[in-house]
């Protein structure tokens, strides 16, 4: 198989794009469809201060990556979940990849602060991804506000948004629907604006990148995440795009055109109360996260 | 034969075969995986020969 653009050996195939691509050129897709979703959803400026994400995974580490490489002021944000030796596996690669690079990171240790996933899990009896969800997105929302950082990207891709799409949508739920959207503006005065640059981008696309430029990340799956939902959506549209390429991102932009105009900002800053443990803005007196961490002490 | 190793570390051995045959055997979509040789990415339509190794890394990640 050739590349389309200089007709040497291809390294690999998109069928939806009908194209093959050598390294150089399939370097320099990844980096324009990033581009493309970065400029189309004016996402940020070149001189905004971004927070990536950071899992250890090929996605966030790709992510990381390509804004490096463009340029932009980032920061990796990481945090050790408490999960034994999964947590341990990731946060080496994180942190080998900021020292090859010499990134700035941000590490929150869940262990030093008491409340590891499994650990807050158990004694709240929740669904751990649930428990994972709420805890991530404090931390997120809080390190980015005291980081004074614009915006914080994460390395959600196509396949993640459009299985969640199909979730939603197989829930007929309309508000998160609606907030599948790769730019979340920013809310009250604390909340940033959350924005996601690899959504024209495959999951295999991703993986391809990390193996072509030697992003060495972390291939097991988190032990918690077994038997997720997500995975029964991305198996059903693999199944469609297997047999129809081009359909899983047709389904997914054309969802976009649709819900182009509505208003995503959460709510005024009046609207929001500050929480009276933590300090940081809530719909309520006490924020969920606090709620929940106060559970297990 | 071709050696097969997986993410998981499992192993196994099948006929010489293009890739693409390769991921059919095993039940496997192109769209799911990337198969590697030597630490190179291989495109669906490379033939593996008998006594190479390649190894086929699931990219699909859930949670």
């Amino acid at each position: 198989m050739k590349c389309v653009k200089c007709k040497g050996d291809a390294v690999i195939n998109i069928r939806r794009a009908n194209a093959a691509f050598c390294k150089e050129h399939f370097n320099e897709y990844f980096t324009e469809q990033t581009l493309k979703a970065i400029k189309h959803f004016r996402m940020f400026r070149k001189t905004d201060k971004i927070m990536v994400c950071v899992s250890g995974g090929k996605d966030s580490l790709v992510l990381w990556h390509v804004l490096h490489k463009l340029g932009c002021d980032v920061t990796g944000m990481y945090i050790d979940l408490g999960i034994n030796g999964y947590s341990d596996r990731s946060k080496d690669k994180v942190n080998s990849f900021a020292e090859r690079f010499g990134l700035k990171t941000i590490i929150v240790d869940l262990r030093e602060k008491g409340h590891p996933i499994p650990f807050v899990a158990r004694k709240a009896k929740r669904e751990d991804c649930a428990v994972c969800g709420t805890i991530k997105r404090y931390y997120f929302n809080k390190t980015a506000y005291d980081g004074g950082f614009d915006v914080v990207a994460t390395g959600h891709n196509l396949d993640d948004e459009a299985s969640r799409l199909l979730a939603n949508i197989m829930h007929w739920d309309d508000e998160y629907m609606n907030n599948t959207y790769p730019v979340l503006p920013a809310g009250g005065k604390m909340l940033k604006k959350k924005v996601k640059p690899l959504v024209r981008l495959t999951e295999r696309e991703t993986a391809a990148f990390a193996i072509l430029n030697g992003i060495d990340y972390v291939m097991e799956e988190c032990p918690m995440s077994k038997g997720a939902t997500s995975l029964v959506f991305k198996d059903a549209l693999s199944t469609i795009e297997e047999n129809m390429p081009g359909s899983e991102i047709f389904f997914y932009t054309k969802f976009l055109e649709r819900v182009k105009d509505i208003d995503r900002s959460k709510t005024d800053s009046d609207e929001m109360k500050i929480c009276q443990t933590c300090g940081m803005e809530s719909f309520m007196d006490k924020c969920t996260f606090c709620r929940l961490v106060e559970k297990v002490k | 034969m071709v050696k097969v190793e997986f993410t998981d570390g499992k192993v196994e051995e099948m006929s010489p075969a293009p890739v693409k045959d390769i991921l059919r055997k095993l039940n496997l979509k192109e769209s799911t995986t990337l198969v590697t040789r030597d630490g190179e990415l291989l495109t669906h339509d490379i033939y593996v020969y008998d006594g190479q190794s390649i190894k086929i890394i699931n990219v699909v990640s859930g949670g």
